[in-house]
């Protein structure tokens, strides 16, 4: 709508461009610009990510470029720069740590947004990243991407992160940034609502790459035709009947055959070695280097 | 930004390796039938307007590099089997389509939006869509609406969400679409 608008503005004589502008950007100031938590966690699923800010990009630069003015739809959210890392982190050795819906197919939807934050934030890791990836060949590129950077966007980052948001505890672990062979461990705790009834029941859930192999991953969307499929996230729901949505589609405890507690409130904790990998792309671990991360789940489960 | 390019692209490898896959994926597109809708997979039509947005991006792209307008000519197929072949498909499929398209237009040629670029880039479109600007019957209930009553050829209406809602303003129509598409 946003982009509609503006297009047409100069000719629209009804007012009615102009009109939608008023409303369309505080709209996702409110909402869009508000999917990202205070860790930098996209609230719906880490495959959401990208469509969440695809719009959030071609909308912000659309603005930016045609008026000159974000109208703080790139800071409304202080924290909104975060997600870039979330997004680098939640990306793995071998593929996304995709929980939740992974939603429907991508076509023209890509990370490319990271382009655009890397400028607008001053961040240069995400477009050191991003330039990276397959998705990078598109034409929003041609235009977001700042040729000026320079560096490497693991050169002193750290192997480890963990994201304390209590929506969406989880923990990103891994042996290198640069070696698709790389071990790599991505867990989950958090709230199993309020998610756009995109989630799962999957309080500790987990996915392992190693050896260039993804050994425990996900299974992702189910069908959204399916009845009932996103009308609730009650203990109830019928979206919790599907298997793929239920706790025991996901890599996680089960007990009695039950599902998770909707109302679960896990606490976490971790510590890491802070190990960062170097400037080179041959990652030697050290031997003091470790990471940890626990949850006590406890509050998932009825009968625990 | 336009004129920017082919110098950048000459001097940055990134740039030119996205410059030669976007080429190549418009070439391929190029010779592949226009997107036709079937009937709703497990995610709607979500898949089939991104990937005639994923298309229109390259052949626009492209047509903007090369100025050739055989890319245009491409982009009016794709269009034409989206909202106009597709008669015994839903009206608002037709008009979903239609306006994705309209909105990656507007899209990859700007990052700059004026009038004089978009009139610049497709004036044979902006006539011949001007015949298209037609409305029906939308079968999914509108998640956003601007209530507008302007008199003329530009009045829209808007009744509850649960009766059909009809509108004659161009902008209506995109913005009851586009809300419609991104529930997901």
């Amino acid at each position: 709508m946003t982009l509609a608008s503006l297009a047409i503005l100069g000719d629209d004589t009804t007012g009615v461009a102009s009109q939608i502008l008023g409303f369309t950007v505080d709209n996702a100031k409110q909402n869009c610009a508000n999917s990202v938590a205070d860790d930098g966690s996209w609230a719906e699923t880490a495959n959401y990510w990208y469509f969440g800010t695809t719009g959030h990009a071609e909308m912000a630069s659309s603005l930016l470029t045609a008026t000159g003015s974000h109208y703080g739809l790139l800071d409304v959210n202080a924290n909104f720069f975060r997600t870039g890392q979330f997004h680098m982190y939640v990306y793995g050795a071998t593929s996304l740590f995709n929980y939740g819906d992974h939603g429907p197919n991508k076509f023209s939807t890509t990370a490319n947004g990271m382009f655009l934050y890397s400028k607008s934030y001053n961040q240069p890791s995400f477009s050191l990243f991003q330039r990276e990836q397959v998705d990078a060949a598109e034409p929003w590129s041609m235009f977001w991407y700042d040729p000026t950077v320079s560096g490497a966007f693991w050169d002193g980052t750290p192997l480890d992160h963990f994201f304390d948001n209590a929506l969406d505890q989880w923990a990103s672990m891994r042996s290198s940034w640069t070696d698709e062979n790389a071990l790599y461990v991505a867990i989950k705790a958090g709230l199993n609502q309020g998610h756009q009834t995109h989630n799962d029941l999957d309080v500790g859930d987990f996915v392992l790459d190693a050896l260039g192999t993804r050994w425990a991953g996900e299974l992702g969307s189910g069908d959204y035709l399916s009845t009932n499929y996103f009308t609730s996230d009650a203990q109830d729901a019928d979206r919790w009947q599907y298997y793929r949505k239920m706790t025991e589609g996901q890599n996680t405890i089960m007990i009695d055959r039950g599902n998770q507690n909707v109302l679960a409130q896990p606490s976490v904790k971790h510590d890491s070695s802070g190990t960062q990998q170097g400037s080179s792309t041959v990652m030697n671990i050290p031997s003091d280097s470790t990471a940890y991360w626990t949850t006590d789940m406890t509050s998932a489960y009825f009968n625990a | 930004m336009w004129q920017a390019l082919p110098n950048l692209i000459q001097n940055d490898p990134y740039l030119k390796g996205w410059n030669d896959t976007i080429f190549g994926n418009a070439t391929a597109y190029f010779s592949l039938d226009p997107v036709v809708y079937h009937m709703d997979g497990d995610s709607g039509i979500l898949d089939n307007a991104r990937e005639i947005k994923m298309r229109i991006k390259a052949f626009a792209y492209v047509y903007r590099m090369t100025n050739d307008t055989k890319w245009v000519d491409r982009c009016w197929a794709e269009v034409q089997v989206s909202f106009v072949n597709l008669a015994i498909g839903c009206p608002l499929i037709k008009f979903l389509c239609r306006m994705l398209l309209h909105l990656a237009l507007r899209q990859i040629n700007g990052i700059t939006y004026t009038s004089s670029t978009l009139q610049n880039f497709l004036p044979r479109w902006a006539l011949r869509m001007t015949g298209y600007t037609t409305c029906g019957p939308l079968t999914r209930k509108p998640k956003f609406a601007v209530p507008l009553s302007n008199g003329g050829s530009n009045q829209a209406f808007l009744y509850s969400p649960q009766v059909p809602l009809s509108a004659g303003g161009k902008l209506m129509l995109p913005a009851i679409g586009i809300a419609s598409v991104t529930e997901d």
